[in-house]
């Protein structure tokens, strides 16, 4: 007797499941429909507390209102902020930051992409020579590799190397923010030497960040009497 | 009377026995001493050329004239001079013959083979052998700021081994050459060689040189020297032309293979 009510919960449960699915399938959601460009900003690269208008295409597919919950992960939207177009203004601190939209309707809801948008900060670019350390000392006719790391909020454009205010190298190659040059010290060093290490931030406005070292070189005559 | 005098002497020899067992062996340089030590004597050794334009050479030399006048007497200070060809050109220094030129080479190359960051080159110093190498120089004083602390560190240091070179003039030109060395300190002494450097002192414009005129290297094996004891090594007889004749030797006391060098000491003739 049990066992048999118990078969009849379970089919019970099944023709419920069933007929959600049924439902599904006769009446599908239809949530809100984004246009393939996402969100589009009046620009991509502003001062801090600059202003810019984002908007977003979306289409309802079906009847009745559709909601815009507007999200970025720094600064502030200008009130209200629950339509298609609306004002966001960038934070302080420059940096990259993203704009993005929430869009739902009575039978559900689409996110869009995230849309970058870089905040040029005014800041100079940290500069830190790692490697020779300060003071070393080398020889004429040394390989040595001197290694920089670079940052900046809006990223580094190119990193140059000046050997006693001569430019010697640039590079955009890094690895985990670390540039390396490779440098033959030649009779020209010998001495005290300064190397200076300068970066460029990829927003072309912010000042160019600088670290200089000393090294010292000694004057050889390689070889002598090969036999 | 005969007995009473008899009786006092032997009390006079006994206690002189006495008197003799209880002698302390608290002298630092005693080899019997457990406690016995010295101090250590560094040996600067320069591989330099005078003849080329640069001036490296007399820049490393001015500072090792510096050092050897400010440590005078605790330190040695001496130079291997070398011929070098740069660019197909040879720079011939006047103080060496093919015969050191020869030694000097190999010497130098021992001591490179420890530190091979750096071929061979001049100017090239080592303290203590291969132990410390400073290459190079940038102005008077650079090898000076480089070589002193490492120098007054050595200085610091008790050494354990002591020697005591004889030297004899057996004609007018040649001279006959030995050494003891005692080990200190409840040591042994194994795997040692002697090397003996004859050098001659010369005065080139503001440089005052202690050149290298004749290298007895390898250096001469010393027998192991048992805990408290001492040997002596019999160099033989050096004869020498009138205008190379040296001034004095520095004896240097190294490791079997002649990389490093744990004590040494200048005798003037």
């Amino acid at each position: 007797m049990n066992k048999k009510i118990e078969i009849g919960l379970l089919l019970v449960l099944l023709l419920l499941t069933a007929c959600n699915g049924v439902e599904d399938l006769l009446n599908p959601k239809h949530p809100p429909e984004l246009d393939e460009r996402g969100v589009v900003v009046s620009q991509d690269q502003v001062m801090p507390r600059d202003t810019i208008m984002a908007s977003i295409q979306a289409t309802n597919p079906i009847e009745g209102p559709m909601q815009f919950e507007w999200r970025s992960d720094g600064g502030s939207f200008i009130p209200p902020a629950d339509n298609d177009t609306v004002f966001w203004i960038a934070p302080l601190k420059g940096g990259l930051y993203h704009i993005w939209v929430i869009v739902s309707n009575d039978d559900g809801k689409k996110e869009s992409p995230k849309k970058q948008i870089n905040v040029i900060s005014s800041s100079e670019p940290v500069v830190n020579i790692l490697k020779p350390a300060d003071g070393s000392y080398f020889v004429v006719t040394q390989q040595i590799e001197v290694q920089v790391s670079a940052e900046h909020e809006n990223g580094v454009a190119l990193v140059r190397l000046y050997v006693n205010d001569k430019l010697q190298a640039e590079t955009d190659q890094q690895q985990n923010g670390i540039y390396r040059f490779n440098l033959t010290i030649s009779d020209d060093m010998v001495g005290k030497t300064v190397l200076k290490a300068e970066a460029v931030a990829r927003n072309q406005l912010s000042g160019k960040g600088t670290d200089q070292i000393s090294i010292f070189v000694g004057g050889i005559i390689p070889g002598g009497n090969e036999q | 009377m005969r007995l009473l005098f008899t009786s006092k002497i032997f009390f006079a020899i006994l206690l002189f026995v006495f008197a003799c067992e209880d002698l302390p062996r608290d002298n630092v340089l005693d080899p019997k001493n457990p406690d016995s030590y010295t101090t250590t004597v560094p040996l600067i050794e320069a591989f330099v050329n005078l003849a080329h334009p640069a001036p490296y050479n007399q820049w490393a030399l001015q500072s090792l004239n510096n050092l050897a006048q400010l440590y005078d007497g605790k330190i040695n200070v001496v130079e291997y001079h070398r011929d070098i060809t740069v660019d197909s050109v040879t720079y011939d220094d006047p103080y060496n013959t093919p015969e050191t030129q020869t030694l000097f080479r190999l010497l130098q190359d021992r001591y490179v083979s420890s530190h091979p960051e750096i071929p061979r080159s001049v100017p090239d110093v080592y303290l203590n052998g291969a132990d410390e190498r400073f290459t190079g120089a940038y102005d008077v004083q650079s090898l000076k700021k480089q070589i002193e602390p490492k120098l007054l560190e050595l200085l610091s240091r008790k050494n354990f081994y002591r020697l005591e070179p004889k030297i004899s003039r057996s004609g007018g030109l040649s001279l006959d050459v030995s050494c003891k060395v005692a080990v200190l300190g409840n040591n042994d002494g194994n795997n040692l060689r002697l090397r003996i450097i004859f050098v001659k002192k010369r005065v080139q414009e503001n440089l005052r040189l202690n050149t290298v005129v004749k290298l007895i290297w390898p250096g001469l094996l010393v027998d192991k020297i048992e805990n408290g004891d001492f040997t002596e090594v019999e160099a033989g007889s050096f004869t020498f032309k009138e205008s190379e004749m040296p001034d004095g030797a520095v004896f240097a006391l190294t490791s079997e293979d002649e990389s490093i060098v744990f004590q040494s000491i200048y005798a003037a003739f």
